[in-house]
């Protein structure tokens, strides 16, 4: 019985110290996350291929642009192909400021009129690919606790990174509610604090999304996500796929403030 | 040189991506190793663009032995030329052909429904000339104050969206302002809504006949004006309009205002307007009103309901959309009925678009029309019926 108590003690010290091992706290390292220099006034052309489990593949091909405000981001989204949804624009505010929710405009060329789209409206699917609406914009710090689990490596050919293992938790159903995530575990890159993947459990039966920096390259000195995928998962089986590409990324551009308006996304550029 | 560029860096990608094929995953499984296949990317810009769909569409009749009211093929072309980052072309050109009718139908088969010349005339105004559609108002189911462009009313609830509008000979100029902006519109034409046809199943001489609806004699002197201001979380929108009463003789004056704000998951959505029927005597002076509600808390779904006092009835629309299968298959149900207790008659209408590729998709859907005291919906009231379409988009 003695035995088995200093067991549960050394179990119990064990795991606070592991803990305290960590030189930085899941917090602080997300704030580095998005505090990174991600580039400013960008350009990008932007294409998701969406599969679904039987690898039917549907492809939608946009542009971006996006300039920030101080801590807040302004950007704007043309769909380009199909036809059905061509000509569709999207304009976003993210604000940083937690107690202001962000702005969203939809223009839909069909109906010949702009939507305003309530933000907290993050869990829905962004144009049925795999990224939801909230995994677009930054996530509100104060609405999850972080907690390191270990330090870890993603190997890939290209070569493997030392990652942080971070677990985020929403602080109450109310966020998972909104995002559509009961808990996320994010792969963030020591060297450059990009997260590089990330393990969504969602809040719909059972499924897990993993979504997968695959290729990273830099322009104008800034570490730039090129291909990225999100796939959906039940157990072992894929119940669909995203792969976003970007490419012709150009940063530093001279983005007038009057591209994010609506004026824009309704007469096109 | 600038898309030779561009190939070169796709293909650079491209070579990454493969050799990136085999990549490994840390010790937490779940992550895919796959080759990634860029399909195709579009040049940024393109000067010129022709895009459209065909449609092939049934309508059967619930009743009369099931008869197929309606065979019809819709083309429908757009085209866009840009000729430099000031001046662009639109034109939207539509073809209808009806194969199982007899419809006596003076409208336009082939209908330019929208041609139009838009100038950007430096970073604070607009200009654009042409056959036009300009929609006014937040709601989605209930016009109150978007009055500018008249409707394909031909059948009543089941016109596709993209066909609903008639586009118009307008003037239209853009002051930009900060969060405002200014717009002068002046109509060069008047384009009355389209109404069932002597041979069509809707078709109700006392309603319809074209001996009871009058075309203006001229177009002189109409002109409207909007303020739109965007905020945060709200927007607001000014209306003036003086125009003809759609398929009338005589004109009416609007003021109109029009609110909406986004809070959480909701989106409330108001009009208001004064409709001043100062040319005709025999028609008082009317208030009409609109106040809705969309919950967009529902992952891949909206649920709205909006209620409106139009021309002194009151009027409901209930709408739920639910998106499925990563947005393939989208799921409507819309129900919209006059007067309390719908005692006024009104529609239930169920349908759903199913996209099987990108350029095909498929359409099905029912609708039921409720008899009641007005006098339209009681004259269509046994025009229940079920509609499928194919459209090929290209």
């Amino acid at each position: 019985m003695i035995k088995f108590k200093k067991f549960i003690l050394a179990l119990t010290i064990a795991s606070i110290s592991s803990s305290l091992l960590f030189a930085e706290s899941g917090l602080s390292i997300m704030k580095k996350v998005l505090d990174r220099d991600d580039g400013d006034n960008i350009i990008a052309n932007m294409q998701m291929q969406l599969i679904d489990k039987k690898g039917h593949k549907r492809i939608r091909d946009m542009k971006t642009y996006s300039k920030d405000y101080g801590n807040d981001e302004k950007k704007v989204i043309f769909f380009l192909s199909p036809s059905d949804v061509r000509n569709t624009a999207f304009l976003t505010f993210d604000y940083a400021d937690d107690s202001k929710d962000d702005d969203q405009w939809l223009f839909l060329p069909a109906l010949k009129k702009t939507k305003r789209i309530p933000s907290s409206d993050k869990d829905s699917s962004f144009m049925g690919s795999d990224f939801t609406y909230g995994d677009m914009v930054d996530p509100n710090l104060d609405d999850y606790t972080f907690k390191v689990i270990k330090e870890s490596y993603v190997k890939r050919k290209s070569g493997k990174n030392k990652v942080w293992v971070i677990e985020r938790t929403p602080i109450n159903q109310d966020v998972i509610d909104e995002t559509g995530y009961i808990k996320s575990i994010a792969y963030v890159r020591q060297d450059n604090y990009m997260i590089t993947r990330a393990k969504h459990f969602l809040k719909k039966s059972g499924r897990v999304k993993y979504m997968d920096v695959k290729k990273i390259q830099q322009i104008d000195g800034i570490d730039t996500a090129i291909i990225t995928t999100a796939t959906t998962k039940k157990g072992r089986r894929t119940l669909h796929k995203t792969i976003l590409i970007n490419s012709d990324i150009k940063m530093n551009q001279d983005l007038k403030d009057n591209l994010f308006t609506i004026r824009t996304i309704e007469k096109g550029i | 040189v600038l898309k030779n560029i561009s190939l070169s860096f796709i293909t650079s990608i491209l070579l990454a991506s493969n050799l990136n094929a085999s990549d490994g995953f840390d010790d937490d499984g779940g992550f895919d190793d796959e080759t990634i296949e860029i399909v195709s990317i579009k040049p940024s810009s393109h000067n010129f663009d022709i895009y459209g769909f065909v449609d092939y569409s049934i309508n059967t009749d619930l009743h009369n032995k099931h008869d197929i009211s309606s065979s019809k093929i819709s083309t429908n072309i757009k085209m866009e030329y840009k000729y430099d980052k000031n001046i662009k072309f639109k034109s939207t050109i539509k073809n209808y052909s009806d194969f199982s009718t007899n419809i006596n139908n003076d409208y336009d088969i082939y209908d330019i429904n929208e041609l139009t010349l838009n100038v950007k005339l430096d970073e604070e105004s607009d200009f654009t000339f042409g056959r036009q559609i300009i929609v006014w108002g937040k709601s989605d189911n209930i016009r109150i104050t978007d009055k500018i462009n008249s409707l394909n009313n031909t059948t009543p609830g089941i016109v596709d969206i993209e066909d609903l509008r008639r586009g118009r000979l307008l003037s239209k100029l853009d002051f930009y302002n900060g969060n405002w902006t200014y717009s002068g519109i002046f109509m060069h034409e008047a384009r009355f809504s389209l109404l069932p046809e002597p041979g069509s199943d809707y078709y109700n001489p006392q309603l319809f006949s074209k001996a009871i609806r009058k075309g203006p004699s001229d177009n002189d002197g109409n002109f409207a004006f909007s303020a739109s201001g965007n905020f945060q979380g709200q927007d607001i929108v000014f209306y003036f309009l003086k125009d003809y009463v759609d398929n009338t003789s005589f004109k009416s004056r609007m003021t109109a205002v029009a609110y909406n704000k986004v809070i959480n998951s909701f989106s409330l959505k108001s009009e208001l307007s004064y409709n001043d029927n100062y040319e005709n005597n025999n028609v008082d002076s009317v208030v009409d009103s609109m106040l809705g509600i969309e919950y967009n808390g529902i992952s891949d779904g909206s649920l709205s309901f909006e209620v409106a006092n139009k021309n002194n009835t009151i009027q409901y629309a209930t709408r739920y959309s639910q998106s499925f299968l990563n947005q393939t298959l989208d799921v409507s149900l819309l129900h919209s009925s006059y007067k309390k207790n719908g005692s006024g008659g009104g529609f239930t209408r169920l349908w759903s678009d199913y996209a099987i590729n990108d350029s095909i998709s498929l359409s099905t859907g029912l609708i039921y029309y409720h008899s009641g005291s007005n006098i339209l919906f009681d004259s269509i009231k046994n025009n229940d019926r079920f509609f499928t379409s194919i459209k090929y988009n290209f």
